[in-house]
């Protein structure tokens, strides 16, 4: 099946600065893809140029069949938008807003029943500047749906939310996708792209560094484990020499944390037991895609 | 009959888009109550309190009465909040606040939201024409215009003229803030050195002169002159014609979506 998104090269420059360094990816029908990535590594730019939002400096880019500048109105038709920092008029209501952007797409969803769908039914005549974040945020799922498009772009949708609105807001993204539109999340959290994508692209600096499933990335992170506990009296680091598989221990205060692989608890507990040491709090954390991200770059996504 | 889905392959109505997006914007407008009353109710405001002295001719007016003078005066302010204080304010926010980012990303061309502006403009203002005369002429004796077209054509041109500065302004100050500051600094002098809340004619001479650098000046005169006197102020006419189209030329070169 022909892709969605087909992207070679794509670059984008401003002045001096190349924000985009010849991003090629492809976006499959269906699919939830993530675009992950810190800050400032040329997420938003990337989409908007998918969008075509802005002129690419180098490259080429085709999604539904269609390049983006030339045939913007068409691919406008076909594609919803959720924008970063991108707002409505503070006091237009929200069955206004909907009402609004039904009219400009040619097979426009019924605005009722994308209220009911997003649970905005009792918030119809309420000012968009009175909303919750969690109630903003569907409303712009609801107008990035209400075109009937094919595709859809949400970008940062979960920023600022909190933890509770952030997993009602993953549901959301699932229920889009089980419509059958192709969903493409923009994020800097790990796991929100962990929890919700079929096949993640890793953009660091402009680059593609990695693209794969997200189980596939961690996989080459290393698959690392890390197993922490809590110091008891008599513990010495020294006692954590030469455990099997271990690649790494550090001390922070009295938390002491072993990176390796294999079966890395087991053998710590063990290490632990022949110097008559027994953490009470012995605990082991897989590796995500946060690690996976600082395997493949050597920094953390927040740095 | 059974009902299924068609796809059309058709191209919005435009038509129905701009009247939507016209009506809204409309709706905002009269949801905020500073936008409101500083464009409509304060004229009426000051209609109310300098009408008292009656209409008889007066020959400081060159027979003219008092009321005949100040009705054009505060048709030409309504037209200059709505040009200066509200459209900058309204454009401005809204690329501050990524409205136009949102429409770009639409099927929409964001100018439709531009051209909706405007008609707002010209709606707005003739409200506040109609409810100017209405009451002049109910309660005030206000006479009746001596070339009513001429007069209506000059109303015209003024809307188009102060909308082109409103949208020149949107489109060169940088920021929200910005713009509510620079375009406070043009509107106030303007509004009391041009006629608009008090009659020229009564002005010190120095002012007066400051006055004839003003462009509200030219709205007030377009106006007044077929009101009082029967014939076009060609010169007035001629200012607001050059305001539009440099003004026009100058927005749709220099208005930034985001």
């Amino acid at each position: 099946m022909e892709p969605v998104i087909t992207a070679a090269g794509l670059t984008k420059r401003y002045g001096d600065t190349t924000v985009v360094n010849g991003i090629s990816l492809e976006v499959r029908r269906g699919e939830i893809f993530g675009i992950v990535g810190p800050n400032g590594a040329g997420k938003t730019t990337t989409v908007e140029m998918m969008q075509g939002l802005r002129p690419s400096d180098g490259g080429s880019v085709t999604v539904l069949g269609l390049e983006p500048r030339r045939d913007a109105a068409e691919l406008r038709q076909r594609v919803g938008t959720q924008l970063q920092s991108a707002v409505l008029p503070e006091r237009m209501k929200v069955w206004e807003a909907l009402d609004l952007y039904a009219t400009f797409y040619r097979n426009p969803q019924d605005p009722k029943a994308l209220l009911r769908d997003w649970d905005l039914t009792d918030k119809r005549n309420a000012a968009f500047e009175t909303l919750s974040g969690g109630q903003r945020q569907r409303l712009f799922i609801a107008l990035a749906l209400i075109g009937s498009p094919e595709l859809v772009f949400l970008d940062e949708l979960t920023t600022g939310l909190d933890p509770q609105a952030r997993r009602a807001t993953w549901d959301l993204i699932r229920a889009v996708r089980a419509t059958g539109v192709t969903v493409v999340l923009i994020t800097h959290f790990m796991d929100e792209a962990e929890t919700l994508c079929d096949r993640v692209a890793v953009i660091d600096r402009g680059r593609v560094i990695a693209l794969d499933t997200p189980a596939a990335l961690v996989h080459d992170g290393g698959e690392q484990q890390r197993v922490r506990f809590t110091a008891p009296p008599g513990f010495q680091m020294h006692m954590l020499d030469g455990i099997d598989g271990a690649t790494g221990s550090d001390r922070t205060g009295d938390v002491v944390v072993v990176t390796g692989t294999g079966p890395l608890l087991a053998r710590v507990a063990t290490a632990l037991a022949t110097h008559q040491i027994t953490p009470a709090d012995l605990t082991v954390e897989r590796t995500n895609l946060e690690d996976a991200f600082l395997a493949l770059t050597g920094r953390t996504v927040r740095s | 009959m059974t009902s299924i889905t068609v796809r059309t392959r058709s191209a919005p109505n435009l038509a129905a888009v701009l009247s939507k997006t016209t009506w809204v914007e409309l709706k905002l407008f009269f949801r905020d109550p500073a936008a409101a009353f500083f464009t409509l109710a304060l004229p009426v405001l000051l209609l109310v309190l300098n009408g008292a002295g009656g209409n008889d001719p007066d020959p400081a007016f060159g027979g003219a009465g008092a009321i005949d003078v100040l009705v054009p005066g505060y048709i030409a302010l309504v037209i200059a909040t709505l040009g200066l204080m509200q459209l900058p304010a309204v454009l401005a926010g809204y690329r501050e606040r990524g409205v136009l980012r949102r429409l770009e990303a639409t099927p929409i061309r964001p100018g439709v939201i531009l051209v909706a502006q405007l008609l707002v403009q010209g709606l707005i203002a003739t409200v506040g024409l109609i409810v100017l005369v209405v009451l002049g002429m109910s309660v005030f004796e206000l006479r009746a215009p001596q070339a009513p077209w001429t007069v209506l054509a000059a109303y015209l041109v003024a809307v188009l003229g102060f909308s082109a500065f409103g949208f020149v302004l949107a489109a060169v100050l940088p920021t929200a803030r910005s713009t509510a500051a620079i375009a406070s600094a043009l509107y106030f002098p303007m509004i009391f050195l041009s006629g608009a809340t008090w009659p020229r004619e009564m002005l010190p001479g120095w002012a007066a002169r400051i006055g004839d650098l003003l462009p509200l000046t030219y709205v007030v005169e377009a106006v007044k002159q077929p009101w009082i006197a029967g014939q076009a102020d060609v010169f007035a006419m001629g200012v607001l014609a050059v305001m539009i189209v440099a003004g026009t030329v100058l927005a749709t070169r220099l208005f930034r979506w985001a």
